[in-house]
């Protein structure tokens, strides 16, 4: 809190539908829907603005996108090519600051506190780095400008599409308090439905509560809720991206029930799990199994243990015992999935911050 | 104005006034010290306009008057002189002739006109304390005070009195410290002042071992007396936030903590820490406090003393300066932590009216 931070939140708009409508232009002004086609088991990766008009939205299953529009062009993602303009975004972000902290290929916080051109206004850096995204990629983008990480974020999403949204210190009270908690970063929703059984269904209304009664109701997160519902958010934009977990999972073509099956994916599944460990050079202690049931209810489970896992003939021993502690088999099954987490400290410790006393 | 005076006395005087001159300043006459001599008495006086400071010595006195002296300069030179006596002699034009053995110099003054009277304020409460007493109080918390914070009022000390007791609190906003005394001497309404953690500063410099010190406070303005040195300073307007409300209402652990012990091994283990993200992670288990710090450049580091501590293991992290200065400004053998858990508000108590209260430290 020595001084005020000025982060800008960059956010693509419609990023994967945008880039498609871009490079085919009879796509534009028609709902363009990216991701898993219609007939298949995959999930909307993103809509088109003109798609989203029909209630289509992204995760959604791409069948249920086809019923409300069945007029949409469906087209399966181009990930080269979106990474390409990822990387062509990101140094125009350079230009201003190292200090980038990318959150996928189509969003990203910058703290322009200190940048490159000395310049005093984050307004008009967040303007010139919208414009400079048009001019180089034909795309637009949004950005949120603010003081912290949370209410950048939140911005962003206010003047969406190709718009701006500044919320400065004096402003962040009246914005925060009329903020849907729904829209509150880290509050999902289960927290959200359990904010709603308290009558908390803004920041105003978070705010009334003390962060003992916070951290009664959610645990620890209470002191984070506390601290967001006061425009306190410290967490600094980390260039590197510290990962928490490394995890892959895979819906499958149709539900199974055959444990020989689901064996032969759950190796395939380690192994590439392995593969992505070896690249991050990681080695984390805990694999979590997941399973998603034919009726969409998902468990995990997980086992931590004390030697660090790094390769595929570490996990599969594990899985046996954390299978047996699902209903695999005996229910059918349409998605399962391995993750390795538990990195070792180093990566904590950039992540400890101090907070402050309950004023 | 002329005069001798004995040049450890002055440079002794010097030396009380002339810490608060700053290089750069507005106004010129400000960077110099007002000298007043009159009845056998020589006058000191400096000012920043926040704060004015005034002390006297003995002086064999020829010719009264006033004037000022540049701060710096004669305060090189009187630490410099070598001979017992200083002579100063002014003369209309504000040029004074210093003479200390066989060392002349002459110094351009600027009228004593220009120097800022002091304020009138009237007080509406005084204190009285024993100079090495109060000089303990500020000596126990000040450290806690923090000029980075964006709220004004945490950039003082207050100073609170309530049913003859004198409460001192210090807060950054995230540690809080606090002592409460009886005052030697108590008269006036009672309530909250915030006084500057400069002028507290001051005033600590100035304290010696004997003699007491009476705070006049008033609205806007106060001023400490000892017998020898005269503070005015302006006062931190606004409302202190309420800092009984950190303050947790109970405790479900509480270990005894021996000082010197717990000092020397959170300086050791220290070393292992980086300026960056430096934290102390301290685990209670049976009959031990381990303590241990990890940093991503340096290393690792850990150490344990033996505490009398039962029950489940217990970690708990804090930022390694805010948990030394409680136990680097005490007297006492040993302090008290009393905790419920690893992510509350913890408080220390040394037993003598001093408490201490420390956020930990969080993961993500």
């Amino acid at each position: 809190m020595n001084s005020i931070r000025k982060i800008i939140h960059i956010d693509m708009d419609a990023f994967f539908a945008s880039v498609e409508q871009r490079d085919q232009p009879e796509y534009r002004g028609r709902p363009v829907i990216v991701g898993g086609s219609p007939d298949s088991r995959g999930v909307v990766c993103t809509a088109s603005y003109e798609a989203r008009r029909f209630g289509v939205h992204s995760a959604m299953s791409s069948a249920q996108a086809y019923r409300l529009c069945p007029q949409g062009i469906f087209l399966p993602p181009r990930f080269q090519a979106y990474k390409q303009v990822s990387m062509q975004i990101r140094e125009i972000f350079f230009e201003y600051t190292d200090l980038v902290e990318p959150l996928s290929l189509d969003e990203a916080y910058l703290d322009v506190t200190r940048n490159r051109q000395g310049m005093p206004s984050a307004t008009i850096i967040a303007q010139e780095i919208r414009r400079k995204i048009r001019e180089e990629t034909g795309l637009t983008s949004s950005a949120g400008v603010s003081f912290n990480k949370f209410l950048a974020k939140v911005a962003s999403d206010v003047n969406k599409p190709d718009g701006i949204k500044v919320v400065p210190p004096e402003e962040a009270e009246a914005f925060i308090a009329a903020l849907p908690i729904e829209n509150f970063y880290g509050v999902g929703k289960v927290t959200a439905r359990k904010m709603r059984q308290f009558g908390i269904r803004t920041g105003a209304d978070l705010k009334r509560f003390r962060p003992e009664d916070l951290i009664a109701i959610f645990g620890k997160n209470g002191w984070f809720y506390y601290e967001i519902a006061h425009g306190i958010d410290r967490r600094k934009v980390c260039p590197v991206w510290n990962r928490k977990s490394i995890g892959k999972e895979v819906t499958l073509e149709h539900d199974i029930d055959d444990i020989d099956d689901i064996n032969t994916i759950l190796h395939d599944l380690a192994a590439e799990v392995a593969k992505e460990l070896q690249r991050h050079r990681l080695q984390g202690k805990t694999v979590t199994l997941k399973v998603k049931y034919a009726d969409f209810q998902s468990i995990t489970r997980s086992k931590t243990q004390a030697e660090d896992i790094a390769a595929a003939a570490q996990i599969v021993p594990l899985l046996p015992e954390l299978l047996a502690k699902t209903e695999a088999g005996s229910r059918k099954v349409r998605l399962l999935g391995i993750t390795v987490s538990s990195f070792p400290a180093p990566i904590a410790a950039e992540m400890v911050y101090q907070p402050e006393l309950p004023f | 104005m002329k005069l001798t005076v004995k040049k450890d006395k002055l440079q002794k005087a010097l030396g009380k006034v002339c810490n608060i001159i700053g290089s750069k300043s507005t106004l010129p006459v400000l960077a110099n010290v007002l000298f007043e001599a009159k009845g056998g008495i020589l006058t000191l006086t400096t000012t920043d306009l926040e704060l004015r400071i005034t002390t006297s010595v003995e002086a064999d006195i020829e010719r009264e008057g006033i004037t000022t002296i540049p701060a710096k300069r004669i305060n090189s030179l009187v630490s410099k002189f070598i001979d017992e006596n200083v002579t100063l002699d002014c003369n209309e034009k504000h040029h004074t002739d210093i003479v200390c053995g066989t060392a002349k110099f002459k110094l351009l003054g600027l009228p004593s006109d220009d120097f800022p009277p002091p304020v009138e304020f009237s007080p509406i409460k005084q204190i009285k304390f024993k100079e090495v007493d109060f000089n303990r109080i500020l000596d126990q918390i000040s450290y806690a005070v923090s000029l980075d914070d964006s709220r004004k009022v945490l950039h003082g000390i207050l100073c609170s009195v309530n049913e003859n007791t004198f409460t001192a609190v210090a807060t950054d906003g995230k540690r809080l410290a606090l002592v409460e005394r009886a005052p030697e001497e108590f008269s006036g309404q009672e309530g909250d002042t915030i006084i500057p953690l400069k002028s507290a500063n001051e005033l600590k410099r100035v304290l010696e071992k004997d003699g007491e010190v009476l705070l006049e406070l008033g609205e806007k303005q106060a001023r400490f007396r000892t017998s020898r040195v005269d503070i005015f300073t302006k006062l931190i307007e606004g409302n202190y936030p309420n800092y009984r409300q950190v303050i947790p209402a109970g405790f479900t652990k509480q270990v005894e903590i021996p000082v010197a012990d717990f000092v020397s091994k959170l300086e050791l283990v220290s070393i292992a820490l980086s300026d960056n993200s430096a934290f102390i992670k301290m685990s209670f288990e049976n009959g031990k406090l381990n303590l241990m710090a990890t940093s991503v450049s340096v290393g690792e580091g850990a150490d344990y003393i033996n505490v009398d501590y039962e029950g489940e293991k217990m970690d708990i992290s804090f930022n390694p300066v805010f948990l030394a200065d409680p136990f680097r400004h005490t007297d006492a053998d040993k302090i008290i932590m009393k905790m419920n858990d690893g992510f509350s508000p913890v408080a220390m108590e040394s037993g003598d009216g001093f408490l201490y209260v420390i956020m930990p430290m969080r993961n993500r």
